[in-house]
């Protein structure tokens, strides 16, 4: 068994894994739903809320789940001084349960994308080019959030309930008043990729280019989870 | 020749604890004990010894490695952690060579069948460990330390949660791989385990290595260490005075019914004080050593260390 299939067979355990992907299911419903009841405007403001619920609040509820668990089990079961007792070098142990959190993540909240896909017809963009970038924009977003978490879950010992502060008050609250909070929230810098076909995006968004937001998320994402890797062995003491 | 294990002037402390105070050792071939209370240090050692954590103070080699810095080690350093933790969702085999594929096993599958078979846990090898007896697991945690045959063994509480036919086997065990000219430093809270397990016994307290030697030497320490006894008689103060006026006394404390009396030799204590009473014409009731347990004894223990100026 290689460290990656051994990391996703620990996020894919047990029930927790369920009740998380239920959430994009919700939210891939309201979208269907709105498809087959509502028309012209409507669908289109309809697309604005549920792709901007999806990349703030959904993505970052499933990545603070699965990712403050890819090292919380190993802490409470006390496998992390097994898993450091390898010749494997810690930026790989941390990589490994990253990508598999990572990974899981975005899988679980692809339900919802599409819901957001069959909203995407009355807005009247290329179909491919808005689909694509919804797409890229939620792989980001998952990406970010997940490696925040996985470092909170290293550095704390409430980080469930820091990250459900953080996600509730920060991206969900303050991110939406001005533009100093937004141009440092997660979700607007994703909404920033996931708007950039639109002229007047339907959701709030990062005050940077497209290719900027894109950027700043995966240099964010890298600079948290080589955080993650440094505090690695600290975490088992 | 570089010893397996060497330990320099080693300090370690978190925030305003300290962990471990000023600890040299080198280990030899063989077994080595480490012998304190809960909370003495020693898996802060282990810690230390497995790279988790870098010393405050000194250097930490393990076969010549900085543990810290160097992972590569674990090929050849086994590590049984403290506590019990394994994956709930692994088989016994599948833990066992995951573990000991990434220790540069070449037949990871193979190396665990050996090793668990090993521990004796080869019929329980592909169920699940979630349903697994503390002893179960213990042996598991106990084979993915020898499945990819090191050189040093660090075994850190190992017959905890063992039930005392296992303990037998895993004290057996023990001595066969220190026979095999490995280097084993095995820790436990228990004397007499130690005793038999091992050639050597490093005792710490308090963060501080306040003994070393044989078993047998730090037997023969620890009986003739200052100890309390608790004596119940009619007349407390008469016997008080002679035991007063009798060399190495430390104290003498009245109590209800007896007294207690605190002295710097245990041995001479029990001889002198039948015959004190007999000649002074002094009923005892009853003698108790009061609070022998392994934490007073070694709390006597570093107390005369530092004494000795260590």
């Amino acid at each position: 068994m290689t460290l990656l299939q051994m990391s996703l067979r620990s996020v894919l355990r047990g029930k927790r894994v369920v009740a998380v992907a239920v959430l994009p299911l919700v939210l891939a419903a309201f979208a269907l739903v709105l498809r087959l009841t509502a028309g012209g405007e409507d669908r289109t403001a309809g697309y604005g809320v549920i792709a901007g619920e999806l990349l703030v609040l959904v993505l970052g509820l499933v990545a603070l789940v699965l990712g403050v668990n890819a090292f919380g089990d190993d802490r409470d079961e006390r496998t992390l001084g097994l898993l450091l007792a390898t010749t494997l070098p810690r930026w790989r142990i941390a990589g490994a349960k990253y990508v598999a959190a990572a990974g899981v993540t975005w899988v679980a909240c692809l339900p919802a994308v599409l819901g957001c896909l069959v909203l995407l017809p009355a807005t009247d963009l290329p179909f491919g080019q808005a689909a694509g970038t919804l797409l890229l924009a939620s792989l980001l977003g998952a990406a970010a959030y997940t490696g925040l978490f996985v470092l909170l879950s290293l550095a704390l010992r409430r980080a469930v309930l820091v990250g459900l502060a953080y996600l509730v008050l920060w991206e969900g609250l303050l991110a939406g008043t001005t533009t100093l909070f937004r141009n440092l929230s997660v979700g607007a810098y994703a909404s920033r990729v996931a708007g950039s076909p639109f002229r007047d995006p339907p959701f709030e968004v990062a005050d940077v280019g497209a290719v900027v937001a894109a950027a700043l998320l995966l240099g964010f994402t890298a600079a948290v989870v080589g955080t993650a890797a440094w505090r690695l062995p600290r975490a088992h003491l | 020749m570089t010893a397996a294990l060497e330990v320099d002037a080693v300090s370690k402390w978190f925030g305003d604890t300290v962990a471990l105070s000023d600890v040299s050792f080198r280990s030899e071939p063989g077994v080595t004990g480490l012998l304190g209370h809960n909370g003495a240090g020693k898996s802060t050692l282990f810690d230390l010894l497995a790279g988790f954590t870098a010393p405050s103070q000194g250097t930490v080699r393990v076969l010549g490695l900085d543990p810290r810095a160097e992972p590569a080690v674990h090929a050849r350093l086994g590590l049984v952690p403290d506590g019990d933790g394994l994956w709930p969702f692994l088989t016994a085999q599948q833990t066992v060579a995951f573990l000991a594929r990434h220790r540069g096993v070449r037949d990871p599958e193979g190396a665990a069948r050996a090793a668990l078979r090993t521990v004796g846990m080869e019929g329980a090898a592909d169920r699940r460990v979630a349903g697994f007896s503390k002893g179960m697991r213990q042996r598991v945690r106990l084979a993915q330390a020898l499945a990819h045959d090191p050189e040093v063994l660090l075994l850190d509480e190992p017959l905890n949660g063992l039930d005392p036919a296992q303990r037998r086997a895993d004290v057996e065990l023990v001595r066969r791989l220190g026979s095999q000219g490995r280097t084993v430093l095995v820790s436990s809270h228990i004397l007499g385990e130690v005793e038999r397990m091992a050639d050597r016994v490093l005792v710490v307290v308090n963060g501080r290595l306040v003994a070393e030697g044989t078993p047998e030497g730090v037997q023969e320490l620890l009986a003739q260490s200052a100890r309390t006894v608790r004596v119940e008689t009619d007349e407390p103060r008469r016997l008080a005075g002679l035991l007063l006026a009798e060399p190495r006394t430390g104290s003498v404390t009245l109590e209800e019914g007896g007294l207690v009396v605190q002295t710097e030799d245990g041995r001479r204590l029990a001889v002198r004080l039948p015959q004190l009473a007999r000649e002074a014409g002094v009923h005892l009731r009853r003698v108790v050593p009061v609070g022998e347990d392994l934490e007073s004894v070694f709390t006597r223990l570093t107390a005369s260390a530092r004494g000795a100026g260590r």
